[in-house]
């Protein structure tokens, strides 16, 4: 959400090398930057390849107009390739693609070399013990295809007897969010195991306060409706928690799940959900980080998050005025990274710990997404500004920053390179104005006549 | 040079430097201090690579330590494994890409890279030369630190370029140290007592504010494996960084070297620049060796320049043009680690960068003496005065942010002051063998590669 800040990870190659990072990712290896309009033409497929194994060719059918690789390295995930018809063509050679491959990998494998060298022989980490709850609302098919994706995670887990008995094995949770039918239930019905809650007030973070007063596990995940987890989400989750048994909490990236119209495409080029293949490390400060963490959406993403059942308890869960639904559709995960972060605890971003993201397929939803991630880091400043006194210059300071940011973005986007549609910044511009300007406490009056309601 | 994550939000002075040597395994990291530290990454005292991290930060577990540490070394380990024996020239910036053999074991691969380099044999003898002017307590920690060197038999010269009895006393307390007097103020003068009176095939050249890292002395001997090598510089890293002084000095004033990688700078450094080479990059004079033969025939150092004489800096990328010029080859190599005791006091940093502002013109009119090439003057009166100025235009929001330029009036300043040597640009060099009769080489033309080994 806010790549334009400079951070720690973007600059952490050492020495004196400047090499093409993936963050903010540009499309094309090596710093070549590909502004053409026809990058944005969709579809395209996305590829996964393992290169510690034979590197396949790639080859795209007459309609394709590109392929989205991901690159993993002993199944940990390195880089992502933009590869555009456009640019390549459609058949490119396994013996290209390999070079193409070492040019972007290449130091990003030394990382992981080194690493593993440095620690040795480790035997599998031990799983956690986590609920991950799936807050839906409407969304049936969406749902069928997230649960398989868990059910056949915690399956493969219980299989391997990493859990022990079956009442150590991950918990799946479905908050149904203020239905209009059975849909949902039917579908959670269909999966053995996976418990279904209901939580009749309308509100994403409503339902995640019902999660939490649900679980009696010592984590609790959240993954979106829209995400399916990674094959490896749950092992690198087990990792980065025995690495880093102090976190309160762990985020991961979010990558496409497809690119099949014009809008998935543009958002993913344009940045996306991205974060990055770095492993991150929030703690109270951060050196050379002036907003920190009033930026809190460089953190992580509420679509994939774990995090500590007992601070969320501590902290009082989740903000009820945020992630209502329009007016007011985000901002409750940024707001709860903040509150874990200025309670002195830390949160660690784990690269192998994503989830893949259905993108919004339309451009009236993909600007309605950019409105809310406007909206809601505005209103994370506009509530912690008076919550929160200790920060509001960090606050001041990034409200500026991001004005600043859209307007070059918006210029950028009118004069034609940039790959979102001058509508889509604005949107996110009108997000900011109504974030700033008294939408959080507007929207604490509406929850409390929507609780009010609910109550009577 | 160390470079910073970012500009902005430097945390205040004291800081604490770490040295973590990866080749000891990797624990938990809990320096024990309430300080921001600099974690310096090595590998059996190889460089590898920098991390600064916060109080709050602290501590790692041992995991997450070997996850910094890799993020931190794996840039300089790849390079370094590519290098393997590093015997040709390299340029600062390389562009090739070959590819990196087995990605596996990559620590075992730069242990033995390491090990061929380091069994590498030199027939070259050394003395060591450091020159000093009232600072005997920094002197005697010196010798203090090379004392494994004087026990070894390496001849050890200390020149004293303002003498006085408290220094003389210093010396004439170790056994073994040779104490030569140069009245003639001008660190350059007194290098060229040292150069005169050493006896060795090659001359180290330390100043009394530096502590060298045990077996600096062989690194920086193995690379004079050519003939036409005339000097090699070496990595300084700062010894504390206590005050805020130090750290601009560090971070403000980038002092300290040319990064991690060796380096060779012949005659493709010149052509690889449009404009005059920048030759502050090749390294520092606090770690500076050269081949006494070379020196001497090409005239040793200029006397005009330099602390003591035409004041800042200068004095060494003078001379290493000047090598350059003459067909030698300079090298970096960061095997050869010295730790600076960097000024405490603000005032002294100011003073520094004063200095900077000097020797830069100064070394820039020197060098136009020499070649009469227009990129020195380009330099000079456009490019120095362009990058001033975006500085001077930046310096407003770095005050509204809470980094102050803090070195950029005393730069300006050293910048103007630096016209009364003006004079420069039309004398004469100075030979070092006029005296002893020997007549000066005609380095005027700059195309004019005369290897000095070949004559």
């Amino acid at each position: 959400m806010s790549q334009f800040l400079s951070t720690k990870a973007g600059q952490i190659h050492g020495g004196s090398g400047t090499i093409c990072c993936s963050w903010p990712s540009p499309i094309g290896v090596s710093g070549v930057h590909m502004w053409y309009w026809q990058v944005a033409t969709p579809p395209w497929v996305l590829r996964e390849i393992e290169i510690t194994e034979e590197i396949p060719p790639i080859e795209l059918a007459p309609d394709e107009m590109g392929a989205y690789v991901l690159l993993r390295w002993h199944g940990r995930p390195l880089e992502t390739l933009w590869l555009a018809k456009t640019q390549y063509g459609g058949f490119i050679p396994a013996a290209n693609l390999r070079r193409m491959i070492e040019q972007a990998t290449d130091w990003r494998v030394a990382v992981l070399a080194v690493e593993a060298e440095l620690l040795g022989e480790r035997p599998p980490a031990p799983l956690p013990s986590l609920t991950v709850a799936v807050c839906t609302r409407n969304h049936p098919e969406m749902l069928q295809r997230c649960l398989a994706a868990l059910v056949a995670m915690r399956d493969a887990a219980t299989r391997q007897g990493r859990a022990g008995d079956e009442s150590q094995a991950v918990d799946l949770l479905v908050v149904d969010n203020a239905p209009e039918d059975d849909r949902t239930k039917a579908v959670v019905e269909s999966f053995p195991g996976v418990r279904y809650a209901l939580e009749p007030v309308p509100g994403l973070d409503m339902g995640r306060n019902r999660a939490l007063a649900e679980t009696d596990r010592e984590w609790l995940g959240f993954v979106d409706d829209d995400a399916v987890v990674d094959r490896f989400w749950l092992d690198a989750l087990a990792e980065g928690m025995r690495e880093s048994p102090s976190a309160a909490a762990f985020t991961g990236p979010i990558l496409p799940l497809m690119l099949e119209t014009e809008s998935q495409l543009r958002f993913e080029i344009a940045g996306g959900f991205g974060k990055g293949f770095h492993w991150r490390r929030f703690g109270p400060e951060r050196w050379g980080d002036p907003v920190h963490p009033a930026n809190a959406a460089d953190i992580g993403t509420g679509a994939c998050m774990v995090l500590s059942t007992k601070v969320l308890r501590e902290l009082g869960g989740f903000d009820e005025a945020l992630d209502t639904g329009p007016p007011l559709p985000g901002g409750g995960d940024c707001d709860m990274f903040y509150r874990i972060i200025r309670s002195g605890r830390r949160i660690v971003y784990l690269p192998g710990f994503f989830v893949r993201h259905e993108h919004r397929r339309d451009l009236r939803g993909l600007a309605r997404q950019y409105y809310s991630w406007g909206q809601s880091i505005m209103v994370l400043a506009d509530k912690n500004y008076r919550a929160d006194p200790a920060t509001r210059n960090r606050h001041r300071l990034m409200t500026a920053w991001w004005v600043s940011a859209m307007a070059r973005r918006i210029l950028r986007s009118l004069s034609g390179r940039d790959f979102r549609y001058p509508g889509t910044v604005w949107a996110e511009l009108r997000g900011v104005a109504a974030g700033r300007f008294g939408e959080y406490r507007r929207s604490q009056r509406r929850m409390a006549l929507r609780k009010e309601a609910h109550l009577r | 040079m160390i470079s910073l994550p970012s500009p902005w939000l430097r945390p205040p002075a004291p800081w604490t430097i770490l040295h973590v040597d990866l080749a000891d395994g990797i624990g938990p990291l809990d320096p024990g201090v309430d300080r921001p530290c600099l974690v310096v990454f090595r590998y059996k005292g190889a460089v590898l690579g920098y991390e600064h991290l916060l109080p709050s930060e602290l501590p790692l577990t041992q995991a997450e330590h070997a996850r910094l540490a890799a993020q931190a070394v794996a840039w300089n380990v790849r390079e370094l494994v590519r290098l393997g024996g590093y015997n040709d020239e390299m340029l600062p910036n390389r562009i090739e890409m070959e590819r990196l053999g087995a990605t596996e074991k990559l620590l075992a691969q730069l242990d033995a890279v390491l090990a061929a380099q380091r069994s590498r044999p030199t027939a070259l003898s050394a003395s060591i030369v450091i020159c000093t002017r009232k600072r005997p307590e920094d002197l005697a920690a010196c010798l203090a630190a090379i004392e494994a060197e004087r026990q070894a038999g390496r001849e050890i010269i200390v020149v004293d370029n303002g003498p006085d009895a408290e220094t003389e006393a210093v010396v004439r307390a170790v056994a073994g140290v040779r104490y030569v007097v140069e009245p003639k103020r001008g660190v350059n003068n007194a290098r060229n007592t040292g150069l005169r009176t050493a006896t060795g095939d090659v001359v180290v050249y330390v100043d009394d504010d530096v502590r060298p890292e045990p077996g600096w002395v062989d690194a920086l001997l193995r690379r004079f494996d050519k003939p036409e090598v005339g000097v090699v510089c070496g990595l300084v890293l700062p010894e504390a960084l206590e005050t805020e002084g130090q750290i601009g000095f560090q971070y403000d004033l980038g002092f300290g070297g040319m990064g991690l990688k060796p380096i060779a700078f012949g005659r493709s450094f010149f052509e690889l620049w449009y404009r005059s080479p920048p030759l502050w990059d090749i390294g520092a004079s606090a770690n500076m060796t050269v081949r006494r033969e070379m020196a001497l025939a090409c005239g040793g150092f200029d006397g005009r320049l330099g602390p003591g004489a035409a004041g800042g800096s200068g004095d060494d990328t003078e001379f290493w043009y000047h090598v350059l010029l003459n067909g030698g080859e300079v090298r970096y190599e960061p095997l050869a680690v010295v730790r600076h005791r960097h000024r405490r006091t603000m005032r002294e940093l100011k003073r520094q960068a004063y200095g900077y502002g000097i020797g830069h013109m100064v070394s820039l009119f020197a060098a136009w003496a020499q070649t009469r090439e227009r990129l020195h003057v380009m330099r000079a009166f456009v490019l120095l005065p362009c990058w001033l100025a975006k500085r001077v235009a930046a310096a407003p929001m770095r005050w509204v942010m809470g980094n102050p330029d803090r070195v950029l009036v005393p730069f300006i300043l050293g910048y103007f002051a630096s016209f009364r040597h003006i004079g420069l640009a039309w004398a004469r060099r100075p030979h070092l063998g006029e005296a002893a009769g020997a007549a000066p080489p005609a380095t005027r033309d700059a195309q004019d590669w005369r290897r000095i080994s070949s004559a």
